[in-house]
């Protein structure tokens, strides 16, 4: 390994350390910042956790955790699996239940995905319990394949048997960033071996497995969204270096939108995403 | 060695043989322990009980085909109960003593759950006979109340005075210091001494709030731990030495102070600025003068009273361990409170409670001292107190019990010192109807003699009547004014939008129809908040008491964070309502959404009774859907961090704390709550099943215990009583338990044991893959011994965690830590015979390595006894011909022991 090389490993930290704020509060304005995101190197190692509070109107709404579970060999190349897991509780709403996910999603090279798949339980009561009532809760489990610029799609409701089927032709799909945009953890990956200045502005070909879902007092949730998976180009810009507050703690972090889904998303000079706002009442905010 | 691998985690997966615990534990029933007094905290309990049932002891002659210990459990037990010793030591200040007699009373109650058999017998150290002392023993009082506590203390390298604890090098001070350990009695060494010290007795009496038990001693700070550890321990010897690992921290470093004649400020002064302080400081020395003259004698030369100031909740309960928003410190004087833009939490009641304690306290009944520093203060939660009552009142429907519910019910170990709940704010407007109708004298005079079991008695002394019938002229009182409380436009500001904007409809411009409100609604939908709230904003210029358009108009504004605004817009869309007009129909919903959204500012303010009150009223709790059950989830919600991570946490802590206290419920519930948030939460699951079991064992021991002292007592029966007639069975008692919940208990704690090694499995098999990893495609040795560490930390009784680890300190030629670990691997005795012969391999390797010969050969012969074949056998026997060339090489000199 070259001098470079370790000079920068020692730069990108994992994702925890990157999202800490400096201990010295004037650390800040001490050094000089770079105006740009720049993520050279995979930022995760296995076993790193990052986890999002949501809140919905100043209410809890639920909690979202990203993991990278393991690096795995296939087709000579690394391909890092994350697991995924996601709960809203619905009385945040003014509803009765709660809605999980729990998944894995495999990107190849970094951020071109290969697989996701991801279970999701629709219960009809809120809260824990040790064993669960039967009758009360629905699950369907989606599979997205990738390979190339194919993909399939299958898409199991309860115990029923789900063939995949081929998802009509898509372009641009084997350059297309997957993000699921319920998970905000799926976010870091636009940023992924790139470098974004301050006020630039890109098209990113974009897989998402379905439309944003809309959460709010009036809209209830009774089913599952609808899995329409499509490849769109979105425009992200870095609009501004700013003071973002997770949870009343004053972090630097690149304010970055994206118009299209009314989106915005805080990122650090490292691409680790501390917070992200819908537009529509939902935010998420990084745990510390 | 994937395949090991493999095996192993699925073995883990499968059998499920093992608990898969992070923290290191040992069981009790380890032979070479049998009996010992070998820490941690936690054994005390294990010890008393394994003395009694005698299965802790080896047995020298075994019968045939018997095994080196006696039977484990269910031996015919002895007929007597196990003594354990409580000692304490004499306090002189009356009140205080007789608070604190309260205190032991209920913890030797609380303790005495830990097992049916064990008697408590508690006296005065003074009082305590040579046999009882020779017991096993809890001392609780501080060195100089308690005698033996500072030698016992010294001789582990404690120090502790008033105010001051030493551990070795290290100084704390404070006078909320408690300091918890455990160690072999001084009187008798093959029993415990179990100590709960401190700098100030007062602060002894939070001891049943704190988690312990895994170490040997933990100090804390109120409820902040600050420093835990083991004590040195040789073999055979009477006595332990100072702590030999440990691990301690700090609070409140970086804080900045600012004193003032009557009070100091600890603040962050990255997160509060010198102005803010500034500003508190003049605000709190301007009113002191006024609070310090409603108390006896002005309390006079009372020292400062000192704030510590957090600017969110999580940072103070990072610094506290508690997460109430606002908290006392009465031992030590201190107030915590979050004080931010939104909370602003230094009442005046606070400085008030601190005061009264001083100059009255402690008393008897905490929970008076604070209602009546409520009903001195000139307002709480920035309301008047007595509105507030009234309207509490009304929702206790009018039921003087409920005044007076949290005061009877009051246990000391449950101390008055976080925020006050709606009785408390009930019993400070009964308490403010008594001073203003007999001065605060007799007040205090009350408050000086009342207790939890003497309340009547005390309020007949000093008032001269009944206090029911006190409480009932209060009641009735109260209850006349019901409806005029029930608006809420005398506030301090209440200035309705309708009269701060007047009408002034624009020339040749019509009143608009619904149109207008329909269209602000439909952006409201979308969001668009900004078109929405100029759609109204519109049309309140022409109708200004249109309740719809207020009432949406503070919704937006509350989404927006514009608190204040939103609070004066949804009181002027109440007063909208309250007034006849044209759009009655709407009125249930305008009221509904007003009254939740100033319920929502307040208890994002942390003004939770204010809340409270907004929240549970009728227009809330009969009002439309959803705002019933957003209502009923921000009521749960109200007071928890927003940051799941903090709550989660905290969550876990007091289910370990109640867990301790074997308060089942309490740490069932907080559990349910943490998984209900985060259902992975693999600690969470662990937790909550040892809840389950440690609850089935102690209604196995109790069951057992009765069915010794009344044989014919069913004590899993169900009692039926029949009706008058005796024709229908009405009544059903439940007589400790019904069987299948009973039963219960297990298949719970095994589902939730089963869920938590499932998820530490597939972790730990994951970062022994990735370990795997770094060391064969990367060679990076360091980074796969810091994965294996990381697996070895989920589960800290995995062979497997320790071997990988030990294979890495070899590679690295750290050989001490190496062999440590391939002693872990054996101590666990791991059927795996691969696993055996490479862990025999290595140690041999590291004996040839030391020129420890024969230690060297055994170890290559063991390996070869589980695998001759293959590449480890190959290593082996490479070994022993190594072995022999050097003894061959070294012949004539002596060889290393």
């Amino acid at each position: 390994m070259n001098v470079p090389m370790l000079v920068l490993q020692a730069l990108l930290l994992s994702p925890q350390e990157a999202s800490a704020p400096p201990s010295d509060p004037n650390e800040a304005q001490r050094t000089n910042i770079e105006e740009r995101i720049q993520v050279l190197e995979e930022p995760w190692k296995v076993g790193d956790v990052k986890t999002y509070s949501l809140i919905f109107d100043y209410a809890p709404f639920g909690r979202q955790m990203i993991r990278l579970d393991r690096v795995l060999d296939e087709d000579g190349g690394k391909v890092l699996e994350f697991s995924q897991m996601l709960h809203l509780d619905l009385r945040a709403l003014g509803q009765e239940g709660s809605l999980y996910n729990f998944g894995t999603i495999r990107y190849a090279h970094g951020k071109m995905f290969r697989r996701y798949r991801f279970e999701e339980i629709l219960k009809s009561w809120s809260g824990y319990s040790t064993y669960e009532p039967s009758g009360k809760m629905r699950e369907r489990t989606v599979t997205l394949d990738r390979s190339g610029d194919q993909a399939a799609l299958s898409i199991q409701l309860g115990n029923e048997d789900a063939e995949p089927r081929p998802v009509p032709p898509m372009d641009g799909l084997e350059r297309s960033v997957m993000i699921d945009l319920e998970i905000i953890g799926h976010w870091e990956r636009l940023f992924l071996f790139d470098t974004w200045a301050l006020g630039e502005e890109k098209k990113i070909p974009m897989m998402a497995p379905s439309e944003p879902v809309v959460y709010d007092y009036h809209l209830p949730v009774k089913d599952f969204r609808p899995i329409t998976p499509a490849v769109r180009e979105v425009t992200l810009k870095v609009a501004a270096l700013e003071k973002a507050s997770i949870f009343s703690i004053e972090i630097e972090a690149f304010r970055c939108v994206l118009p299209e889904l009314g989106y915005t998303v805080w990122v650090t000079a490292r691409g680790g995403v501390i917070k992200f706002d819908n537009g529509k009442g939902l935010t998420g905010v990084l745990e510390r | 060695m994937k395949a090991i691998v493999s095996i192993a985690v699925a073995l883990l997966l499968v059998t499920g043989s093992r608990p898969a615990f992070p923290a290191s534990r040992q069981a009790r029933d380890v032979y070479e322990d049998a009996g010992a007094v070998r820490g941690p905290l936690s054994d005390f309990w294990y010890k008393v009980r394994s003395e009694w049932s005698g299965y802790m002891n080896p047995d020298p002659q075994p019968p045939p085909g018997g095994g080196p210990l006696k039977q484990r459990t269910f031996v015919t037990a002895p007929p007597n109960r196990a003594w354990v010793s409580l000692v304490f030591g004499a306090l002189t200040p009356k009140p205080l003593s007789h608070l604190f007699a309260e205190f032991l009373s209920e913890w030797k109650l609380a303790e005495g759950r830990n097992w049916p058999y064990a008697q408590i017998y508690d006296r005065r150290w003074d009082r305590m006979g040579k046999q009882g002392r020779t017991q096993n023993i809890i001392m609780i009082g501080t060195p100089w109340t308690l005698e033996p506590v500072g030698p016992l203390a010294g001789q582990l390298g404690f120090t502790v005075a008033p105010g001051r604890v030493e551990i070795g090098k290290r100084r704390y001070r404070g006078d909320n210091l408690i300091l918890i350990f455990i160690a072999p009695n001084p009187a008798n060494p093959g029993k415990y001494a179990l100590v709960i010290t401190g700098t100030n007795d007062e602060g002894l009496m939070q001891a049943g709030h704190l988690p312990y038990g895994e170490t040997d001693y933990v100090l804390f700070r109120g409820r902040r731990l600050l420093e835990s550890g083991f004590f040195s321990k040789t073999k055979g010897a009477p006595a332990w030495g100072p702590p030999d690992r440990l691990e301690a921290t700090t609070t409140h470093s970086g804080f900045a102070i600012r004193e003032t004649a009557h009070y100091t400020f600890w603040y962050e002064t990255d997160r509060h600025s010198r102005d803010e302080v500034d500003a508190l400081a003049t605000e709190k020395e301007a009113a002191y003068p006024s609070l310090a003259a409603l108390l006896p004698d002005g309390a006079r030369g009372a020292p400062r009273i000192t704030y510590y100031l957090y600017p969110t909740v999580d940072r103070k309960i990072d610094e506290t361990a508690r997460a109430d928003i606002v908290h006392l410190d009465l031992a030590a004087s201190e107030i915590h409170a979050v004080f931010s833009e939104t909370q602003r939490l230094a009442e005046p009641y606070l400085d008030l409670m601190v005061l009264l304690h001083r100059v009255l306290g402690p008393t008897r009944a905490p929970r008076l001292e604070r209602a009546l520093a409520i009903a001195l203060a000139p307002q709480f939660q920035g309301h008047d107190v007595d509105p507030m009552a009234a309207r509490l009142f009304q929702e206790a429907r009018g039921r003087e019990s409920a005044v007076l519910k949290s005061l009877r019910e009051q246990d000391v170990t449950t101390p008055a010192d976080g925020p006050p709940s709606e009785q408390d704010v009930l019993l400070s407007g009964f308490m403010r109807h008594l001073v203003l109708g007999h001065g605060r004298e007799r007040v205090y005079e009350f408050l000086r003699r009342a207790s939890p079991r003497n309340l009547d008695d005390a309020f007949r002394e000093v008032y001269g009547e009944r206090l029911n019938d006190a409480l009932g002229e209060w009641a009735a009182l109260l209850r006349s004014s019901f409806i005029g409380v029930a608006s809420r436009t005398e506030r301090d500001d209440p200035r309705p939008e309708a009269a701060q904007s007047p009408a002034v409809i624009e020339p040749g411009r019509e009143a608009r129809t619904g149109d207008d409100i329909a269209r602000g609604l439909d952006l409201m939908k979308v969001r668009d908040d900004a078109e929405a709230a100029r759609v109204f904003e519109e049309h309140l210029r022409i109708e200004p008491s249109h309740p719809v358009a207020l009432v949406s108009l503070a919704r937006i504004r509350f989404r927006a964070g514009r608190f204040e605004e939103a609070e004066r817009t949804a009181l002027s869309a109440l007063t909208a309502c309250a007034e006849p007009g044209s759009h009655a129909t709407a009125c249930p919903r305008t009221d509904a959404w007003s009254h939740l959204t100033l319920g929502r500012i307040e208890a994002l303010r942390g003004r939770y009774v204010a809340a409270r009150v907004e929240l549970t009223h009728p227009a809330v709790t009969e009002g439309p859907d959803p705002v019933p059950t957003l209502a009923e989830y921000w009521l749960e919600t109200m007071g928890q961090s927003r940051n799941q991570l903090t709550v989660i946490s905290h969550l876990k802590r007091e289910a370990r704390v109640s867990l301790r206290n074997l308060d089942w419920d309490r740490a069932e519930e907080d559990l349910n709550k943490a998984l209900q948030i985060d259902p992975t939460d693999s600690e969470a699951h662990r937790l909550l099943s040892e809840v389950y079991h440690k609850h089935h064992e102690y209604w196995a021991w109790q069951i057992r215990y009765l069915n010794d002292v009344h044989p014919d007592y069913n004590v899993l029966g169900r009692m039926t009583l029949p009706d008058e007639d005796r024709t229908t069975l009405v009544y059903g008692v439940e007589m400790l338990h019904n069987v299948d919940s009973f039963n219960d208990l297990v298949l719970k704690g095994n589902l939730e044991l089963m869920k938590a090694q499932s998820l530490y499995a597939v972790e730990i098999q994951n970062l022994h893959q990735e370990g795997e990893r770094f060391l064969l495609e990367e060679h990076d040795t360091s980074e796969a011994l810091r994965t294996y560490l990381r697996a070895l930390d989920l589960n800290g009784d995995f062979f497997l965690s320790h071997f990988l680890v030990g294979r890495c300190y070899f590679l690295m030629e750290r050989f001490d830590e190496a062999r440590r670990s391939f002693e872990e691997v054996l101590k666990r005795r791991p059927g795996d015979a691969s696993v055996l012969a490479w862990t025999h391999t290595y140690l041999g390797y590291i004996a040839l390595e030391q020129e420890e010969l024969t230690a060297a050969k055994h170890a290559f012969e063991k390996a070869l006894s589980q695998v001759s074949s293959g590449k480890v056998g190959a290593l082996a026997r490479e070994g022993l011909g190594k072995v022999s060339t050097i003894r061959l090489l070294m012949q004539g000199t002596p060889e290393r022991p």
